[in-house]
């Protein structure tokens, strides 16, 4: 009775998911460009032979990961900072959560395109203070070692309040009792955080990391906007490649070619993630008697 | 060893939730704090503990002032009425927790922790999480946790209400004998008079925040110092009898008689609970309850009345009592 | 017979509707869509409600308002017309667009509806690029190419040579005159190999030769991409230039805080804005070359493509030129600063006196130059712009960066077939 409710919402998936997967993989086993006049032509694997040995897809994915682990990290240890903050009962605290959601509800392209004019040199409002304090131009922007940077704090910026959402959520389910009991028992407010409130929140750290991560890995807007991919391709991702090989060289295989590997390599990613995660949080602590 | 609670008072949004308390509870005493819910008796209770800080008074731990110390210094063992057990940690991590936050050496905590799991025949669920125990095993988690922080007095709220009846039964003789009649004052919050009668040596009745009456169970039930206390105590409640002008009447339902020369009642319903039955009668003083016999035979049409020395008498305004103390 | 009459009545009025109905159905005006990016939707849409009214009932002309970016309009096109063929008849297209979409067939060849009088209207250098494998797949619409933007008030004539821009920027520099020397743009984009191309041409260089040879190794290529990384090591350019686009450059300008700029015609209307600081103070040229070279201009243009699945050639064609039409072209150059692609407008009176840059325009018209016109040019310019940002960000040296681009620009070509 229950398998057959399922049947409408799987096969909702399956239009929406599978559909377009399949169609993906068909594809990245065709030469499909502007070569063959747009007309797929099987290749017989050529287009993941490609994939494995192009050196471009391989940069874009050590940055599309570096791009994903750090924002991710950083989001997480933030986000719980903010979450634990909204979650103390104040005077106005509504206020404070809408306001603090805002940078999420902006347009990416729109706050993209404000980034890019906050760490423009010279006119930019860092790099006027930083001039103002006689430090010299950051050049953040045109630094192929540090432009990454500034996209994570693009990101940063916007998807905390996200992640600070779905923790808050969980902070609210943990009771208020188990944080007195502890406090009898002596504990100090470190250790409940350590002890009882991390613990507690896994789930939900776990759901933020695998959000993101999928979201992260597919970053495309905010560093169109911001940056290009440049300066010397140092911040382009995996999602803009395929989106160069499909919409600007019209290589429709190739592009399929590149999503899979993509895709397979944000699955892995968001796996060790989760492991990693796991593992560092787990303060379980079984006494067998 | 003692508690003292002094001049006790806490404010919330500029009102008294609970106002003037003093109490004293002894070494080896079970005090009961009753009273219907948002009576303050729970907010007395986190008081003491120190999870709240009073606005007015003192309290007392053994003749020191606690009322500035922090909860963990005043050393006491709280049951929660939801356990509050850590639904991440096993039984035994429950119980260690408190250990190894306080410092207590490894081994140390491996045998304190053995030992209160096989006094509470917890053994076996050691590598249990909480979520995986039955409601009476997790109320006995929560007892172990306030054994082993060996506190300085216990307080339990409301421990037993997330129990059906069969276990409530089934767990009072192991509170009675783990906690109760030790040498550590004991304050039991419920909502259940025949909880706090059953468990308590002495029960405080708050009403709104305000102590209306401490005493033995006995000497609330023959003795209410207000009508409050006389409705609160003793089912089915007591009789409101006849309005004067300042003073109400009343008659605790088990104290009616037959009685040929009373009062004529016509029986209204009544319940037959077995060892004895709940009647209503219609009087022209109104409905009146009364307790009988299980055994009786009930006529339609019957005469009904009491014995002076029973009556209870309350000012009507005030609902204080207005007549001597009755001797049963 | 009256009750006979009034029984007709009805059936008469019947069949009257009827047939006003199938006429109107026939007498239905031919619709015809055209895709162009928001700018030149609205720029247009007085010249197509005159349209309209011109062929009221016979054809409906609809502008589909496409997003402001130009890369954004191309995907809004190529999405739809890998999806759904029928949206569009005519697409308002970029320059370096045609090759790849007459490759994938999407374009219809208009040689049959252009006649040699139409081309002969064109000011030279407004026919490149509308041309893929010797047939006409578009008509120009605004003509646009890069130009040197420089400071009336600081000097008396602009520089003709590059060492001449770095030398005066410098000076200038050093005399605390302006922050800056010289803006362009510099972040890894197509406005990137706009920019080279010119410098390129300048300093005799060739991208991909006449012969399908690619000349980015050769050593006048090698010295223009110096020359690029010098404005930056010299700090004739800022560092910031590596992620300047138009705009920002632009802003730069037109602040006052740089002595010249690169950039596209529409600069010029911006700078005479109120709240520009060189208001008055800017005057245009082409972009310098060595001596014995030639100045150039990277041709940017865009034209109408018609789509070719389209019912209506005709109609559509009747739309194209009455939009590039003489009068439309001088409205759209009056009221919008276009750059018109006849060559009778550039003797216009009325424009020269409304744009005193229109002669100048005319000439960096005459000496513009394509970008390489193959199906896979955005490919050889993603390489192109990857090297070039990699140079001027101190990744590679000029010889390495020109050495890659080369031999990835070739390996590129080889699966086209044209390189061996």
């Amino acid at each position: 009775m229950i398998s057959l409710l399922l049947i409408p919402a799987s096969l909702l998936i399956f239009l929406v998911f599978g559909m377009p997967l399949i169609r993906y993989v068909w594809l990245s086993f065709h030469a499909s460009s502007v070569i063959t006049g747009l007309i797929p032509i099987p290749n017989n694997g050529g287009n993941w032979i490609r994939l494995i040995n192009d050196l471009r897809f391989w940069q874009d994915t050590i940055q599309t990961i570096r791009f994903s682990f750090v924002s991710v990290t950083i989001e997480i240890v933030l986000a719980l900072f903010i979450a634990l903050i909204l979650d103390q009962s104040c005077k106005g605290r509504g206020v404070v959560r809408s306001l603090t959601l805002l940078p999420w509800a902006l347009p990416t392209t729109i706050m993209a395109l404000g980034w890019r004019w906050i760490f423009n040199t010279p006119y930019g409002p860092i790099d006027q203070l930083l001039n103002h304090l006689n430090i010299g131009s950051l050049n953040i922007l045109s630094s192929p070692n540090l432009t990454w940077i500034a996209t994570v704090i693009a990101d940063v910026w916007k998807t905390t309040p996200f992640v600070a959402l779905i923790l808050l959520a969980g902070l609210q389910t943990i009771p208020e009792d188990l944080y007195e009991a502890f406090r009898l028992e002596g504990g100090t407010p470190i250790q409940a955080l350590t002890k009882i409130t991390i613990p507690l929140l896994k789930p939900y750290i776990f759901l933020g990391i695998l959000f993101r991560m999928a979201q992260a890995f597919g970053v495309f807007d905010l560093i169109q906007v911001m940056t290009g991919g440049g300066p010397a391709s140092s911040t382009e991702s995996i999602a803009m490649y395929a989106y160069i090989n499909a919409m600007r060289f019209l290589d429709f295989g190739y592009s399929a070619t590149v999503m899979l590997g993509g895709f397979i390599l944000l699955i892995i990613s968001s796996f060790t993630c989760f492991i990693l995660v796991y593992h560092s949080t787990n303060v379980q602590e079984k006494i067998t008697s | 060893m003692s508690l003292i609670l002094k001049n006790l008072g806490r404010k919330v949004n500029h009102s008294w939730i609970i106002h003037k308390l003093n109490l004293k509870v002894d070494k080896g005493e079970c005090l009961a704090l009753l009273g219907p819910s948002g009576c303050g008796k729970s907010s007395t209770l986190r008081l003491i503990a120190g999870l709240d800080k009073p606005d007015e008074g003192s309290i007392l731990i053994g003749g020191e002032d606690v009322t500035n110390i922090s909860p963990v210094k005043r050393k006491v063992g709280m049951v929660f009425q939801s356990y509050a057990l850590f639904p991440h940690l096993s039984v035994a991590a429950n119980l260690s927790l408190g250990l190894k936050v306080r410092g207590v050496s490894e081994v140390e905590q491996k045998k304190r922790v053995f030992a209160i799991l096989e006094l509470m025949k917890l053994e076996k669920f050691a590598i249990r999480l909480p979520a995986q125990l039955s409601g009476g095993q997790r109320q006995r988690v929560a007892l172990a946790r306030a054994l082993l922080r060996d506190p300085l007095i216990y307080l339990l709220d409301e421990p037993m209400s997330n129990l059906d009846a069969q276990l409530r039964e089934d767990l009072r003789p192991e509170i009675r004998t783990l906690i109760l009649g030790g040498n550590k004052p004991v304050i039991y919050v419920t909502h259940d008079q025949h909880e706090a009668m059953a468990m308590a040596n002495k029960i405080a009745i708050l009403n709104e925040g305000v102590l209306e009456q401490v005493g033995t169970p006995k000497e609330l039930y023959e003795n209410p110092s207000s009508l409050f206390v006389a409705k609160f105590i003793g089912r089915p409640q007591i009789n409101i009898i006849e309005e004067r002008k300042e003073e109400l009447k009343c008659i605790r339902p088990e104290d009616i008689k037959f009685k040929s020369n009373g009062l004529r009642a016509k029986l209204e319903y009544k319940e037959w609970l077995g060892s004895e039955q709940l009647i209503l009668f219609k009087t022209s003083k109104g409905s009146i309850k009364m307790l009988c016999k299980g055994s009786d035979e009930i006529p339609e049409d019957a005469y009904i009345g009491w014995a002076q020395d029973k009556e209870h008498y309350f000012n009507k305004k005030t609902g204080y009592r207005v007549n001597k103390l009755l001797k049963y | 017979m009256k009750s006979i009459i009034k029984l007709f009545i009805p059936a008469i009025l019947l069949t009257i509707f009827t047939i006003t109905s199938i006429l109107a159905i026939n007498n239905r005006p031919t619709e015809i869509n055209i895709l162009m990016p928001a700018p030149f939707a609205d720029s247009t849409s007085i010249l197509v409600n005159e349209f309209n009214k011109q062929y009221l009932g016979q054809i409906k002309l609809n502008v589909i308002r496409g997003p402001l970016e130009t890369e954004s309009v191309s995907d809004l096109a190529i999405s739809s017309l890998l999806l759904d063929k029928g949206s569009f008849d005519v697409l308002l297209m970029d320059v370096t667009w045609l090759p790849k979409y007459a490759a994938a067939g999407w374009l219809k060849p208009l040689d049959y509806l252009i006649t040699k009088e139409d081309l002969d209207s064109l000011a030279p250098g407004a026919e490149i690029g509308n041309t893929y494998n010797k047939k006409l797949y578009r008509w120009p619409l605004v003509a646009d190419m890069g130009l040197l933007y420089w400071r009336k008030d600081l000097m008396t004539s602009p520089p003709k040579t590059p060492q001449e821009l770095l030398k005066v920027s410098r000076e200038l520099q050093k005399k605390g005159l302006v922050k800056y020397g010289y803006v362009w743009q510099g972040r890894q984009y197509e406005g990137l190999s706009c920019v080279f191309l010119e410098v390129l041409k300048g300093f005799g260089g060739e991208w991909i030769s006449k012969n399908d040879e690619v000349g980015l190794n050769s050593p006048s290529s090698i010295k223009a991409a110096s020359w690029l990384k010098e404005l930056i090591t010299s700090q004739a350019s800022p560092l910031a230039v590596t992620n300047y686009s138009e705009p920002e450059a632009l802003q730069a300008f037109e602040s006052g805080d740089a002595a010249f700029m690169r950039n596209w015609p529409y600069a010029w209307s911006e700078l005479q804005k109120k709240g520009s600081s060189v208001q008055g103070k800017v005057g245009v040229t082409t972009m310098v070359s060595e001596p014995g070279q030639e100045n150039t201009a990277t041709q940017g243009s865009w034209g109408f493509s018609i789509l070719k699945h389209t019912d209506n050639p005709e109609a559509a064609l009747k739309a194209i030129n009455f939009l590039s039409s003489e009068t439309s072209q001088k409205y759209l150059s009056l009221n919008n600063g276009y750059t018109p692609t006849r060559k009778s407008l550039f003797n216009d009176q009325e424009l020269i006196n409304n744009s005193p840059i229109l002669p100048v325009l005319e000439d960096a018209l005459n000496s513009a130059v394509p970008r390489p016109i193959t199906p896979l040019y955005a490919q050889i310019s993603d390489v192109l712009q990857r090297q070039l940002s990699s140079l001027l960000t101190d990744e590679v040296t000029a010889i390495e960066a020109m050495e890659y681009a080369q031999l990835n620009t070739e390996q590129i070509l080889i699966s086209t077939g044209k390189l061996q």
